[in-house]
């Protein structure tokens, strides 16, 4: 149940956006969260919504992307799609590899209603 | 409607936490090692047995748990510096309750220091704390099915331990199963087979870790 730390973190981190940019009746957190960040995205959303009842970020949600995880090869350099069980590059089996993407856990951007 | 973009990482400030960590512990030659298992794998029971090969005056532990100082005082002992950080439900350390738990060790002493966990193969793989490498135990008594369903602990670790091995004739625990989920999810990872009854494989590990410690920071653990 690490969702209610991440919950937390989010919150914090929001919380200080609205503060910095002056920011009111937030409505949407869009979060890009990594394929291979194994969380359950329910139980994010739950904590998130118990944790911001009765603050400035209420009547908020929380929008999660999940990015697809994609690799290059070191040893051939093509680029493909990753399945982290099977950890290798499915042109030329090499196991030297990059993640390029999958591993994310990032607030993008916050989206509130203009009209106040 | 308006939209504002920010770009942050969630777990900006435990990674940054993390990184002074490390900055502490690289200054003071201190190489640190992060342990995980399930609950049940051997953690506290392979690092007695561990400890018993090493200098009370430069190892320490940080035990981590959901509940009670029971880890902890089984290190203390047998005479080892261990301080016991208890999580109150929290499934994971993470690098602030490490800063806070470094705070009380005499860490100029320290070449060599172990963390474990609490047990669990999710959570803790996603809070960097500081440490050097992290090593994942796996016991025959779970099954040969752990790297797969929990990849990404096995291809975030540096070692993997596997423990029990006394056990492997009477459980029938199948080897050719547990190499090649280890070789689909992390073909590069080093395992050894390891008992803490027993004291098979203890020598490897210990060569390991003196190794893997030299690589580190050029100095010799103990
Ligand atoms: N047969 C056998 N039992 C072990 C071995 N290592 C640990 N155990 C037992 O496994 C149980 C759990 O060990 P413990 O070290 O507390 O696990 P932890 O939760 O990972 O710290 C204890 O009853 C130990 O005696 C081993 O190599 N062989
Ligand atoms: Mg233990
Ligand atoms: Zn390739």
């Amino acid at each position: 149940m690490h969702e209610l730390k991440l919950a937390r973190e989010i919150f914090d981190l929001v919380d200080a956006a609205l503060q910095e940019h002056a920011m009111k009746s937030l409505k949407i957190v869009h979060c890009k969260i990594g394929e291979l960040q194994p969380l359950i995205e329910e139980q994010l959303q739950s904590c998130y919504q118990i944790l911001i009842e009765n603050t400035r970020l209420a009547g908020s949600c929380l929008h999660i992307e999940r990015v697809p995880a994609q690799a290059r090869c070191r040893k051939c350099g093509r680029e493909f799609d990753l399945d982290e069980l099977h950890l290798f590059c499915p042109h030329c089996q090499s196991t030297q590899l990059v993640i390029l993407s999958g591993d994310e856990l990032l607030i993008s951007d916050l989206e509130t209603d203009t009209c106040q | 409607m308006s939209v504002i973009t920010i770009e942050k990482r969630i777990l900006e400030k435990n990674d940054e936490i993390a990184a002074q960590n490390r900055r502490l512990l690289q200054t003071n030659h201190t190489f640190t090692v992060n342990l995980l298992s399930s609950p049940g794998a051997g953690k506290t029971t392979l690092l007695e047995k561990t400890l018993l090969h090493l200098d009370p005056l430069h190892v320490a532990v940080i035990e981590g748990d959901v509940q009670t100082d029971r880890d902890a005082q089984r290190i203390s002992a047998i005479g080892f510096q261990a301080v016991q950080i208890i999580t109150q439900g929290g499934c994971h350390l993470d690098a602030a309750l490490v800063r806070d738990a470094l705070n009380s060790l005499l860490l100029p002493e320290c070449r060599l220091l172990f963390i474990e966990n609490v047990g669990n193969l999710v959570c803790p793989a996603a809070f960097d704390l500081g440490e050097d490498c992290k090593v994942v135990i796996a016991s025959t008594t779970e099954g040969e099915d752990k790297p797969i369903k929990y990849p990404r602990v096995f291809r975030e670790a540096s070692l993997c331990l596997l423990n029990k091995i006394d056990l492997v004739s009477v459980l029938d625990f199948d080897r050719r199963a547990f190499y090649s989920h280890i070789q689909s999810v992390h073909a590069d990872l080093k395992v050894i087979e390891i008992s803490a009854k027993t004291g098979e494989g203890m020598n490897d590990w210990l060569s390991w870790i003196q190794q893997t410690a030299m690589q580190t920071n050029k100095t010799q653990p103990c």
